[in-house]
């Protein structure tokens, strides 16, 4: 991949406004397409990596969900970091078009955060000899998915612009979920152990290999989430993904909302503002 | 599905979700968020039989396992508990590992209904193991 002097900086694209010129599409739509190469040769690298990598010597094969669990945890993280950063500007100035990166990221973290819980009950049943327990590890990351559900809702139930300011505000304070998910098991007596790798003070010991698999697949992870993050905003964008209405930039006021309206009737599809599903 | 109707769907999936936070942190509130309590907090309190969930170590060479009946004994360091298990325990159970198990308590003895494993936060390969 060679740097692309054309392309902005950010390459989710998300910066410029007005539409694009066709040499700009093309140029992103080949980011994207290199931006998919790399997370799939990551992705590769680190499954090879992960199937050879020694058995772990108390919990044997099972520790290899490791491999899968901790990236989905921390891009489940990382998607809520970018809401917290893209929420940010709605609440201080109502702007428009950093909403759509932060409901693309809510969606991706919502779908991490089950992946997080399904794999971690996997792993869950196969050392723990249970698949669910309510303890403050799995309780306060079920709290995490409820927080972006609830994000995403208000995202969808707003109008206006106080209503996408609200949403916004929740994204934002959402966050906090975040640092408590993670240190619940330092915080809480939990049957979840407490971190190896981004634990306060010293870590736990890790096998070198191990660490090698651990790092290539949270880096291919984090390319995933980036790729599913980046299309989705292209989709969105098509579709006016965010609340409409109200003196913001890009709307109109009132007069918008009664447009979208009389089109939603006589298309009989959705031409509202708020959700805009493509 | 229409502008408005979408509008109100959104609505209660943000209520239901609201609903679920507020549910999890008040359970959190009234229960405290600590899963297991150690055999010094459980056994000192009484002698009466009753209801614990009890997390400790397996201390080495206690772990038997016959054939309808299995017994390790759990420590803190400090207390021992005599856990009795009916069946199997699950074979991930190490002596020196963590486990935490839910039963009676009497005194130093408890009759586990299920046995759960911990393990550490330390990951090694086969042949670097102690």
């Amino acid at each position: 991949m060679t740097p692309d002097p054309h392309r902005p900086a950010g390459a989710s694209g998300s910066a410029p406004v007005g539409p694009p010129a066709a040499s700009t599409r093309s140029h992103r739509r080949r980011a994207v397409r290199a931006l998919g190469v790399l997370a799939g040769s990551t992705a590769a690298v680190a499954l090879a990596l992960a199937l050879t990598a020694p058995p772990d010597a108390v919990q044997g094969q099972a520790q290899r969900w490791m491999y899968l669990h901790v990236p989905a945890a921390w891009t489940a993280y990382l998607c809520f970091a970018v809401v917290l950063a893209t929420s940010l500007p709605t609440v201080l100035a109502d702007v428009r078009r950093p909403l759509l990166v932060a409901r693309a990221a809510a969606e991706t973290g919502v779908v991490l955060t089950a992946l997080t819980l399904l794999t971690g009950s996997v792993w869950g049943a196969l050392t723990w000899g249970t698949w669910w327990v309510w303890d403050a590890r799995v309780t306060s990351t079920v709290a995490m998915g409820l927080v972006y559900v609830a994000f995403l809702a208000a995202l969808a139930a707003a109008t206006g612009r106080r209503g996408r300011r609200t949403a916004s505000a929740v994204g934002v304070g959402g966050f906090a979920v975040v640092p408590v998910v993670h240190l619940s098991v330092v915080w809480w007596r939990t049957l979840h152990q407490p971190p190896t790798v981004l634990a306060p003070g010293a870590g736990a010991p890790l096998d070198p290999a191990m660490a090698a698999a651990l790092v290539v697949s949270v880096a291919a992870a984090t390319l995933a989430a980036t790729l599913a993050v980046t299309v989705r905003v292209r989709r969105l964008r098509g579709a006016g993904g965010v609340p409409d209405g109200g003196p913001g930039r890009a709307a109109g006021g009132a007069p918008a909302e009664a447009r979208a309206a009389t089109a939603a009737a006589t298309t009989g599809r959705d031409a509202g503002s708020a959700l805009g599903r493509p | 599905m229409s502008t408005a109707r979408r509008r109100t769907v959104a609505w209660g999936v943000l209520a239901a979700a609201v609903a679920g936070v507020v549910a999890i942190v008040a359970s959190a509130s009234r229960d405290g968020l600590t899963y297991y309590g150690t055999p010094s907090e459980l056994v000192d309190h009484s002698a009466v039989q009753r209801d614990v969930r009890l997390g400790g170590m397996v201390v080495p060479g206690t772990v038997e396992q016959a054939d309808r009946a299995a017994s390790f004994v759990l420590t803190d360091g400090a207390t021992d508990v005599t856990v009795r298990y009916t069946g199997s325990l699950p074979s991930t159970v190490r002596e020196g590992e963590g486990a935490v198990v839910e039963g009676t308590l009497a005194g130093r003895e408890l009759e586990a209904r299920t046995v759960l494993l911990r393990h550490s936060n330390e990951y090694r390969a086969p042949e670097a193991a102690p």
